[in-house]
């Protein structure tokens, strides 16, 4: 049975990152994936999940499939993404979360709004403490957390100059716990491999980081497996039987309205 | 019979530690031909008088140089009370200068052998890159400590790891003033 190929974003902001544009509502990120005919999108704020589950509900009732997720930052100041399969985990998470968190109070001047939005775009609540703050716990014990829960750890745009695992350790450990590696647009991978060929067993994503509504989808990777479900997702980024990512795919998302 | 040549020999052990440390052993070849040139004239005119403006020049060059204050890991470890979390065979291991950084990557770009490092970073590449650089020790600061990995590495590498309970402002502080002669 040949696999089916899903175009997913897994790496985008919402309003509630300090940093995320406050257009990045639940309603108008998904209405920004259905223009751009995208399958799957996750949704990963800095050290948050609070915004992941509306926008899973506006998704499912719009046809596209969100991933619930978060972007750590670690003890290294490294960024990593986590990705889960349900409220249950989720929540177990952002209870791990908000245990680690250093109680730095946001500056909005400074940082952003860190905001909670409803599916009407009213606003239900903010996140107290800054969220860019580097959580206490250390890449290795957030792996063994995130899979203790069920979830998926992928480090985050490793070869950006900045708060990733390139910049903050030098280079990618040949043994990093990781489901699979996340480059940026800057580079191909068979570019970066072929810096770094003992990577070349690892499984590549690559995704937009979107802060801003038009970033979604700026660059993005296909899914190829049977089937569109989180364990389908897990079983992908194993490389299992046949399931692999095209992380260039020859296809540019386009703004396709109506 | 006063032989000027001992007197020399003071300067000459100085400057040539100075000159080894800045791999110019071709200089110090002629540098110690220089001294041995003026010894012996020296000896052979009986101009002793010549012999302290020699010895002048010696300190002229050895004072120009930056830290020329030469030192063993151990010693360090010794005069600021620092705690050894690992690779003690690494600890006669000589300092040249010191590189600051949290960031692994600027490290590797921007340290030289001999350094000794400061940091908070306790992740195991620490070690890679300290071995990678060639570099004299670690100092971790603010009572901070590496994992098992990391330290089993450093004893392999024999590349020792410290441990201090100040902030890093002020063992670079410290350790600045004794590399220079300050303190």
């Amino acid at each position: 049975m040949p696999t089916k190929s899903y175009r997913a974003d897994l790496h985008i902001h919402t309003v509630l990152s300090p940093c995320g544009d406050l257009y990045m509502s639940p309603s108008a990120i998904i209405e920004q994936a259905k223009k751009l005919h995208l399958d799957v999108i996750a949704i990963t704020d800095h050290n948050t999940t609070r915004q992941v589950k509306v926008t899973q509900q506006i998704g499912k009732e719009n046809g596209i499939f969100v991933i619930g997720g978060v972007e750590i930052t670690t003890q290294e100041e490294a960024h990593a993404l986590a990705y889960f399969e349900n409220d249950e985990q989720l929540d177990a998470f952002q209870e791990f979360i908000d245990e680690h968190i250093p109680h730095i109070p946001n500056d909005e001047e400074r940082f952003g709004y860190q905001l909670i939005v409803d599916k009407d775009e009213e606003i239900l609540g903010e996140e107290e403490w800054l969220l860019i703050s580097a959580l206490d716990v250390d890449l290795d014990t957030l792996y063994d957390k995130v899979h203790e829960i069920g979830g998926l750890f992928v480090p985050a745009h490793v070869n950006k100059p900045a708060s990733s695992l390139m910049s903050q350790l030098g280079f990618v450990p040949p043994d990093i716990k990781a489901d699979a590696l996340e480059i940026s647009k800057h580079v191909k991978k068979e570019d970066f491999l072929k810096k770094f060929a003992y990577l070349k067993k690892r499984t590549f994503t690559k995704s937009s980081d979107a802060h801003f509504l038009h970033i979604i989808g700026e660059v993005h990777c296909v899914l190829n497996m049977y089937d569109l479900t989180f364990d389908e997702f897990r079983k992908t980024l194993k490389g299992e039987d046949g399931r692999f990512i095209d992380t260039e795919p020859k296809e540019k998302l386009q703004l396709l309205y109506g | 019979m006063f032989d000027s040549s001992k007197f020399l020999s003071l300067g000459i052990t100085n400057v040539s530690i100075v000159l080894h440390s800045l791999n110019r052993n071709f200089l110090f070849g002629i540098f110690l031909y220089f001294i041995k040139s003026i010894s012996s004239y020296v000896n052979k005119t009986k101009r002793f008088l010549l012999t302290p403006l020699v010895f002048q020049i010696n300190l002229f060059i050895f004072a120009e140089t930056n830290n020329c204050i030469f030192m063993k890991v151990r010693e360090l470890v010794d005069k600021l009370g620092l705690k050894v979390l690992s690779g003690e065979n690494g600890l006669d291991r000589e300092i040249d200068g010191c590189y600051v950084s949290d960031l692994l990557s600027d490290v590797m770009g921007n340290a030289d052998a001999g350094n000794v490092w400061i940091t908070l970073q306790t992740h195991k590449n620490v070690m890679a890159v300290a071995s990678l650089k060639e570099m004299a020790c670690v100092i971790l600061v603010k009572n901070l400590t590496a994992n098992e990995d990391t330290l089993s590495q450093s004893n392999e590498e024999e590349i020792p790891i410290l441990q201090t309970s100040m902030e890093t402002f002020e063992v670079t502080g410290k350790v600045y003033g004794l590399l220079n002669g300050l303190v």
